[in-house]
């Protein structure tokens, strides 16, 4: 896809609506490692080359005219709302999951922006803390817990994922750089 | 049946074959955020092509055939190993 880059468009016909639920159990509940393995880094690696490809803006807070970034929020979206519950549920198969986001932080300063709009490296942490997360206030979230190894391949990608999320880290400029209790805002 | 078939190490070795026949160039940067190949504008169309198909192929192989709910159980039968050769054709 590197090579030919507008190949990576066939994968948009892959992620239209009634597919979405399909390919992200194929990222994640899969009981096949290679398939679960192949599919994350296929489905990243076109989002990346489109992203770049197009110059594409990720901001999930502006209206989207264009239905490519359509098409890659909703999946983006649907696939960060794993976290926890699945991801708990699942954690022995979530290596792969978590090698997606990694490598997509990686890519690029609108797939960045688009993290951290959602909040990622705060679900992370929540996440590898579990019940010991200040997050976790109501009894009901119990049920939300595993046995992280903390030497897994899987904690691995989720503290590369927050590193280069911190890495690239910018304050934003201006008025919009400041939350309302005047701290500095980053995207 | 057809399933069966394309469960078998021999329609994966057909695959690879396929694969080592399309000669791809390398990849200088390893960055990264260089996502795309700087030369991609001139390779030949004719060669496009076939770079095209081939991941075409690839990518039915692994959203419509082995990752079929129907197929998990046949899919774990076997050893796909060798899809792990798709990530080079990204």
């Amino acid at each position: 896809m590197s090579i030919v880059p507008y190949s990576a468009l066939d994968f948009l016909e892959k992620i239209q609506p009634k597919q979405l639920i399909f390919m992200k159990d194929l990222i994640l509940v899969n009981s096949n490692t290679a398939l679960r393995k192949g599919s994350s880094q296929v489905a990243v690696h076109a989002i990346n080359v489109i992203i770049s490809l197009y110059n594409l803006d990720l901001d999930s807070k502006k209206i989207q005219s264009d239905q490519n970034v359509n098409s890659i929020l909703q999946f983006l979206d649907l696939l960060l709302g794993s976290i926890p519950s699945e991801t708990t549920r699942l954690w022995l198969s979530s290596e792969e999951y978590f090698e997606f986001w990694r490598d997509f932080a990686a890519a690029g300063t609108s797939q960045v922006r688009y993290l951290y709009q959602k909040h990622m490296i705060a679900i992370l942490i929540d996440f590898l803390l579990q019940n010991n997360s200040p997050l976790r206030t109501k009894p009901s979230n119990i049920a939300l817990a595993t046995t992280i190894e903390w030497d897994s391949q899987g904690v691995k990608n989720i503290m590369q994922t927050i590193a280069t999320l911190i890495e690239k880290s910018k304050p934003i400029s201006g008025e919009a750089g400041l939350s309302s209790d005047g701290t500095e805002v980053f995207y | 049946m057809l399933r069966r078939h394309i469960f078998s190490k021999e329609f994966f070795s057909f695959l690879l074959s396929i694969c080592e026949i399309i000669k791809t160039p390398e990849l200088a940067s390893k960055d990264p955020t260089t996502i795309i190949y700087s030369g991609h504008l001139n390779i030949p169309p004719k060669t496009q092509k076939s770079y095209q198909l081939l991941i075409k192929l690839l990518m039915e192989l692994m959203y419509s055939v082995l990752g079929c709910q129907e197929c998990e159980e046949l899919a774990n039968d076997v050893n796909i190993n060798d899809l792990q050769h798709l990530h080079s054709f990204n």
